[in-house]
């Protein structure tokens, strides 16, 4: 009699916690706001408005019911991203590619010897490698490499840019992405000349 | 302290206070209120950003400087301390960036949405945002975060870093105590460069393309100037003040910056009306603190271009019966559309469109670096068309019941000497349908304050004795130049010609042999009306044939006997003539770009003009010894301007002066890096003989820069194609002819 009754107890008890999680109201977490914008979010969607906006569209930002299939990934080939002219063609290793140079191991060495020139007696050069390219253009491909390259003065100020390198010369083709620096209290020094009044 | 929020000061110290005068130490603490901000309920100073379609999970971080290991950490998420600690810098820095970041999200957003509603060719990717992308999404970095380093050790120096996706905030060198943190209008300025950067390569990560573009490339350049009066604008953004920075470079720099004609620190003369705005050119070198000393700065250009924007804001709210909050959010939109399509290295530039800006793919670097550059002029003409296209175009109903008035547009963009196109340009700049649609016009007889000059009247200064170019070759300072342009980026190297420590630099103020030098035109503006913009080209172009210069141009040189190519059978349809110029710079088939500089060499008792590749030939150098070393292009062997440095700008020529006359205000005239371009000259180049570099100059307020003059045939003034920006017709041709001596 005790163990049926214990029994009951327990299932009664087993029913009184699985009820009580399941329909306890959640309080709402508190709105936290960092901007002037009105932002509310109801039941998974965000909407904004804008009073006195009467002739403006109230946009309503809602997850988008995607029926198409997903876009490809970035074309690679070997390893290497490609890109240019027709880049999606030369994604099978299959699909004849001649190439305008090969890669050479010491790329990075090359660069350095490189990028070291003129620079003055003190300046750190930190060269990372980012990714590896095939960039095709008529029909060709040219290895190249995508580096970030950091200097670091005697003084103390620093900067940085991305450079992207011919894999087999290790010579900068372009930079880019480069530091854009705000000076106050003076200007770096220009270029004065005697015939120019 | 509620777990998660902290506090921050809500605007500068200056603005808090009321006081214009405060104390370099004072205690900011007095200026916080009893009310918190939230700011992240992580343990560290880092979180995502979730106020776009697609969240972005790593998206903001702070940290005290470049060398700290992590973001600020505190495990009781408790983020409040005293304002004179590195850990207040910090979460001030964070609370800001992610207020603005909220906001720049959330109306990038809401533009996406915009341009499906209201219909029109949009610059925003079809999928942008999208989660099933599997790119780079266009919206941010998602690859890192934004990192900011609050209290950065570089002294009296802020910096936007692209490359590490990095923002610096430094502090006064001379007042110690106050920290450019502490004013959160210099953070939001800095972000500002960090959006502009986002919007720039939006369509580029989009579609997985690499490089990608900037707004400005040199010290001083018309896209740099822009990017700068925006980032102040991004200041009015967030709290809808007029002015600039007054705590954190005004009160002891005297740097802070007005962006309304009302404000008291502009000089006496500048108004809000008409006849009296911030306008171009004439304020392109006027610093508001100092009004009597022109100082050539993109920060101070910048503002005509703040000043037009608040501006606008204005008119939108004052026509469209709009609230300013919902007026800044319009202009916000036209930005966002015009940077997409301007930093598009597709150069697909619209959904949909093919080559429509920045000529190619292949090309669209240089294009957006060199060819056909953001402008004054373009950035306006771009930024006004979105304008049409959303609100001004008949049958929009979206300002106050009826389309925004256009009309009042031009007139208001003229009052800022900014009317510069004369038609929108709707049709793009592509080769297939670039002269073929349907552009808007502008009303002429809106345009009664912007003035447009004839390139021809840009010239080298006539004056007697005076020089055609100052060339640069002191060893010292072109060493300390060298280090410069390479640390910085602007140059990706230098032969291996050019010695270590540039022994050859002699310093004789000319070129001789082994020297790298600075070369800068002495251009004289002989109109009555200001020149701006004005742009020197040395990089390589479409001006020769079968291995001959061709002297099909304005300026007739070479002659026949002078070398030039023979033309006489072109028909100007065929590629590889001298009368076509190239669609691909250079690509297509039977075409090729030259470098500017030819050499005077000796044939038959004559001499003539040839590319260098013939000088080569006939002393039997061999080309390893040339610039480009083995296997180069031989074209330059013995005279090369550097890549990167193979351009230079110049802000204003006044009427009848000289750029030096027109900056130096009675002072010696200071060139800057912008104003040279840079050249390697070969040991091997043989004393005494002759270069001429052609050279290509133009200038944003050029009547016939930018399209066709000539009213018959093109009666609706449509843009130059982007490919013509290969060729001579867009620009005044300078022959820059120079001896090398020993």
């Amino acid at each position: 009699m005790i163990k049926k009754i214990f029994i009951l107890f327990s299932f009664l008890a087993f029913g009184f916690v699985v009820y009580y999680t399941t329909h306890t109201e959640k309080k709402p977490s508190p709105v936290q706001t960092r901007n002037v914008i009105k932002v509310k979010k109801k039941e998974g969607k965000t909407t904004f408005s804008h009073p006195k906006q009467v002739d403006m569209v109230e946009h309503k930002i809602v997850p988008r019911n995607v029926t198409r299939s997903p876009a490809s990934k970035l074309p690679m080939r070997g390893g290497r991203f490609i890109e240019g002219a027709s880049a999606n063609k030369y994604v099978s290793p299959t699909e004849e590619l001649e190439f305008t140079n090969k890669v050479n191991p010491k790329w990075k060495e090359l660069l350095g010897e490189k990028l070291t020139r003129f620079l003055p007696e003190g300046t750190e050069v930190i060269v990372k490698k980012e990714k590896g390219l095939i960039y095709i253009n008529k029909g060709k491909g040219q290895y190249r490499e995508q580096v970030l390259v950091s200097y670091k003065l005697a003084d103390g100020r620093t900067s940085s840019h991305r450079a992207m390198v011919d894999s087999s010369t290790g010579k900068v083709l372009f930079n880019f992405n480069r530091q854009q620096n705000e000076y106050f209290r003076g200007r770096p020094g220009g270029f004065t000349h005697p015939l120019a009044k | 302290m509620s777990t998660g929020y902290g506090r921050i000061l809500s605007d500068n110290p200056i603005i808090l206070s009321n006081n214009y005068s405060l104390d370099a130490g004072t205690n900011l603490n007095r200026y916080l209120t009893s009310d918190t901000t939230f700011i992240t309920n992580n343990q560290f100073l880092e979180d995502a950003c979730d106020n776009s379609n697609l969240p972005v999970t790593n998206c903001i971080k702070v940290r005290e400087d470049k060398d700290s290991i992590s973001a600020l950490q505190n495990s009781d998420k408790k983020w409040a301390y005293d304002t004179a600690t590195a850990e207040w810098l910090q979460v001030q820095t964070f609370g800001h960036m992610m207020q603005i970041t909220d906001k720049f999200h959330s109306t990038l957003t809401s533009s996406f949405v915009k341009k499906g509603s209201i219909g029109y060719q949009s610059a925003f990717p079809t999928f942008f945002m999208d989660a099933l992308n599997p790119n780079p999404h266009g919206h941010w970095d998602m690859t890192r975060p934004l990192t900011a380093n609050a209290f950065c050790k570089e002294a009296d120096r802020a910096f936007f870093n692209p490359s590490k996706f990095l923002i610096c905030l430094g502090f006064d060198s001379e007042e110690t105590s106050v920290k450019f943190a502490q004013d959160n209008t210099v953070i939001y300025h800095e972000m500002g460069h960090a959006f502009h950067q986002v919007l720039m390569n939006g369509r580029n990560r989009d579609a997985g393309v690499t490089p990608a573009s900037d707004l400005g490339y040199l010290f001083y350049d018309e896209a740099g100037s822009i990017g700068e009066g925006l980032a102040d604008f991004w200041s009015f953004i967030m709290n809808q003040r007029t002015h600039f920075a007054e705590w954190g470079l005004g009160r002891f720099i005297q740097q802070s910056r007005p962006m309304d004609e009302d404000d008291p620190l502009h000089a006496p003369g500048i108004a809000a009306n008409s006849d009296s705005r911030l306008s171009y050119p004439t304020y392109l070198l006027y610093d508001p603190n100092f009004p009597d000393k022109p100082i050539e700065d993109v920060h101070y250009a910048g503002q005509i271009i703040s000043h037009f924007m608040v501006a606008l804001v204005k008119d939108l709210t004052s026509k469209c019966s709009w609230a300013q909050t919902a007026s800044t959010e319009v202009v916000m939109h036209l930005l966002y559309e015009t940077f997409l399509e301007l930093g598009d290295l597709t150069a697909s530039g619209n959904t949909g469109q093919t080559n429509y800006v920045n000529l190619t793919q292949n090309h669209a670097l240089t294009w957006n670096r060199v060819a056909n550059p953001v402008n004054f002029r373009k950035f306006t003409q771009v930024l006004s068309k979105y304008l049409l296209l959303t609100y001004g175009k008949a049958g929009r109903t979206g300002c106050g019941g009826t389309n925004y008035d256009m009309d009042g547009y031009e007139q208001l963009l003229d009052s800022y000497g900014l009317l510069l196109f004369k038609n929108y340009n709707e049709d793009g700049g592509s080769l297939a349908s670039g002269n073929s649609g349907t552009n808007t016009v502008v009303t002429a007889s809106n345009k009664v304050k912007t003035v447009t000059v004839s390139k021809d009247l840009i010239k080298i200064d006539p004056t007697q004795g005076a020089s055609e170019a100052f060339i640069f070759d002191d060893r010292q300072s072109m060493v300390a130049a060298l280090n410069s342009l390479k640390v910085s980026g602007q140059i990706p190297g230098i032969s291996d010609q050019i010695e270590d420590g540039l022994p050859y630099n002699n310093g004789n103020i000319s070129i001789s042999p082994g020297e790298f030098v600075g070369v800068a035109l002495n251009l004289y503006n002989d109109s009555n009306t200001p020149m701006a913009g004005v742009q020197v080209l040395g990089n390589d172009w479409d001006h020769g044939k079968d291995g001959e210069p061709c002297g099909t141009f304005e300026d007739n040189f070479p002659t026949a006997n002078e070398g030039a190519a023979d033309v006489s059978t072109e028909t100007g349809t065929n590629p590889g003539e001298c009368s076509y110029i190239t669609r691909e710079n250079g690509d297509d088939a039977g075409e090729s770009i030259e470098p500017v500089c030819m050499v005077q060499v000796s044939e038959n008792n004559a001499t003539k003009w040839a590319f260098q590749n013939e000088l080569m030939t006939k002393i039997g150098l061999d080309d390893s010894n040339c610039l480009d070393g083995s296997g180069g292009n031989d074209k330059e062997c013995f005279i090369r301007i550097v890549e990167g440095a193979d351009q230079s700008t110049y802000s204003k020529l006044d009427p009848k002066k000289t750029w030096a006359q027109t900056v130096s205000g009675g002072d010696t005239p200071e060139f800057n890096f912008n104003n040279l371009m840079f050249m390697e000259v070969s040991p091997w180049i043989p004393p005494g003989t002759t270069f001429n570099c052609r050279l290509r100059v133009r200038f944003t307020n050029c009547e016939d820069c930018w399209s066709d003059p000539n009213t018959i045939t093109n009666p609706t003034g449509d843009d130059y194609l982007d490919y013509e920006y290969a060729g001579g017709r867009p620009f005044k041709i300078i022959n820059f002819e120079f001896i090398v001596i020993d």
